[in-house]
């Protein structure tokens, strides 16, 4: 479904990807983890194009999409939920999800979507005419996950849902991954957290200065001494 | 004396929509580019200017002048966002110098065409309103009116459409829009546009109660930008909302105070009120 390849990406003179490359099929929940600044946020913005590598292909469902615009790669299904949220302050919970359908054709009718996001998170629902600004954090975090949901997505990019989270709210958040790929999501999860992000994925790659060091099955990889010594604390 | 108070404060009202019509399309612009378009007052002015030219010169009856004037600005604004404004989004400095720089631009091309005799048609509507013996000019109801509409209706249009939304949601984060599928430059072009479309409104209407000059605009934009920042930036209610609480402030100050300074009352306003809310009257709403 997805297929990156030498993906060489910078900033002015510092290059913050290099040769990037990994691949993730249909149904698979598969995690990029790495430590602060490692470039995941910098390899999820260059497959949504908010962001222009240098050099490198980006296959999405077969097409190469370096060229296209953020808007043609939100409508073939390829959607990012931000690093830090990035929901609208001011408008309300449900102007946010309606947002969320922007691009959609079929934008004026998006009343299933809402009872299914309403129904993944019951909190969204008591809050639904509430300003979107004046809810916690994690609260903004499913608020984000709902929007991104209704651009109806065919890969969800999530760009460290769990940042400043409470220890509680990230296990929240990992059920809800788990619900999400468990009916039939296809998910790229970016993150620190790598507890809970190799705890959803089934493969996950490992970023480091902006090249991916290694990768594997994500039980397999708990397991390796340099993941568990780097990014689980053990 | 109550007659005379409440006269101008009608007064200030009137003046102060059309304040608030030009402070609507300021915010507009600055929460969707960041940039402070001075030059919507000589936008204002060729409004004005066109709707003369249609009304008077062509001879179309008065209503389709202004129309006629609207799409005359509009294709100017196009033209300005295209040629210039585009490159100068989100960054406030050279956006000032560019608009700064248009207004010469455009005051000379209006002199050079018209010269500096003023231009009157204040003869459009005629007659007046008598309402518990105060008079009010029609005209200047009208005008109140149609200026009530307009931002009325944007502000329905703002949070009830799709590109509205859309127009509010970029303005409070322009890459979160994009991730939506907003396609975030042909938006901004829209607002400049429109922009441009309720200043050269402003002026057609303006045209019809007070004689014009290439100079007009510019007591008016400081007016406008005054009033925005009363309001809060970003917000229509607003804009219009700041633009008549200095109207009317000006007018009935200077029916207490001399109304040589009567430019200062509006500004003392302001100054006390930015004291005690720093983010505008009206900072949080759309
Ligand atoms: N807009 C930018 N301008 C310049 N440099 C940037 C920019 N964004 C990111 N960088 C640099 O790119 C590198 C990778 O950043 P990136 O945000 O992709 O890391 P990250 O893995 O997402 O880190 P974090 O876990 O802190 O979010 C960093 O060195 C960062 O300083
Ligand atoms: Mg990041």
């Amino acid at each position: 479904m997805l297929d990156v390849s030498n993906l060489n990406v910078s900033y002015g003179k510092q290059k913050v990807l290099r040769d990037v490359a990994f691949r993730l099929d249909k149904g698979e929940v598969v995690t990029l983890i790495g430590s602060n600044a490692a470039g995941k946020s910098t390899t999820l913005r260059t497959l949504v194009g908010l962001k222009k590598p240098e050099s490198g292909s980006i296959k999405f469902d077969g097409r190469d999409v370096v060229a296209s615009s953020t808007v043609d790669r939100v409508k073939a299904g390829l959607v990012l939920v931000p690093e830090g949220r990035q929901i609208f302050p001011r408008l309300t919970v449900y102007e946010n999800l309606l947002m969320g359908a922007y691009h959609r054709a079929d934008r004026d009718d998006t009343g299933d979507d809402l009872e299914r996001i309403f129904a993944l998170f019951p909190r969204l629902r008591e809050r639904r005419d509430q300003r979107a600004g004046s809810m916690s954090g994690g609260e903004q975090q499913m608020l984000a996950i709902g929007r991104g949901l209704m651009s109806r997505p065919t890969l969800m990019l999530l760009d460290e849902p769990t940042l400043g989270l409470a220890p509680i709210v990230i296990e929240e958040l990992g059920q809800i991954v788990r619900n999400l790929a468990r009916d039939g999501l296809t998910i790229l999860l970016a993150e620190q957290n790598a507890v809970m992000a190799l705890g959803c994925a089934d493969r996950a790659y490992v970023l480091q200065s902006g090249k991916i060091v290694t990768s594997g099955n994500a039980k397999d990889l708990s397991e390796t001494a340099e993941v568990k010594q780097m990014y689980l604390g053990a | 004396m109550t007659q005379l108070v409440i006269g101008q404060m009608l007064n200030g009202v009137i003046v102060g929509s059309l304040y608030g019509i030009i402070a609507l399309g300021v915010t507009l612009t600055f929460g969707l580019t960041g940039i402070v378009n001075f030059a919507l007052g000589a936008f204002m002015m060729f409004g004005a200017y066109a709707t003369w030219y249609l009304y008077d010169v062509v001879g179309l009856p008065y209503p389709a002048a202004v129309l006629g004037a609207v799409i005359f600005v509009s294709i100017v604004g196009y033209i300005s966002d295209r040629a210039l404004f585009q490159f100068t989004r989100g960054n406030l400095v050279n956006g000032l110098l560019v608009s700064i720089g248009m207004i010469s631009v455009f005051e000379a091309l209006v002199l050079a065409a018209f010269t500096t005799t003023p231009k009157d048609l204040t003869y459009v509507l005629p007659g007046a309103l008598h309402v518990a013996g105060i008079v009010l000019p029609k005209i200047k109801v009208a005008v109140c009116v149609v200026f009530l509409a307009v931002i009325f209706g944007t502000y329905l249009a703002l949070t009830r459409t799709w590109l509205g939304r859309a127009a509010f949601a970029y303005a409070q984060n322009p890459e979160a829009a994009a991730l939506m599928g907003v396609r975030t430059g042909r938006l901004q072009t829209i607002v400049v546009v429109y922009s441009t479309a309720l200043a050269g409104l402003g002026g057609g209407l303006y045209a019809s109660m007070y004689s014009i000059e290439p100079t007009i605009g510019s007591a008016y934009i400081l007016k406008a930008v005054e009033a925005a920042i009363l309001a809060g930036v970003g917000s229509v209610i607003g804009a219009l909302g700041g633009g008549i609480i200095l109207g009317v402030s000006e007018n009935l100050g200077s029916v207490f105070f001399p109304s040589a300074f009567r430019d200062a009352y509006g500004l003392v306003f302001l100054i006390a009120i930015l004291l005690v809310r720093p983010g505008g009257l009206f900072g949080d709403r759309p």
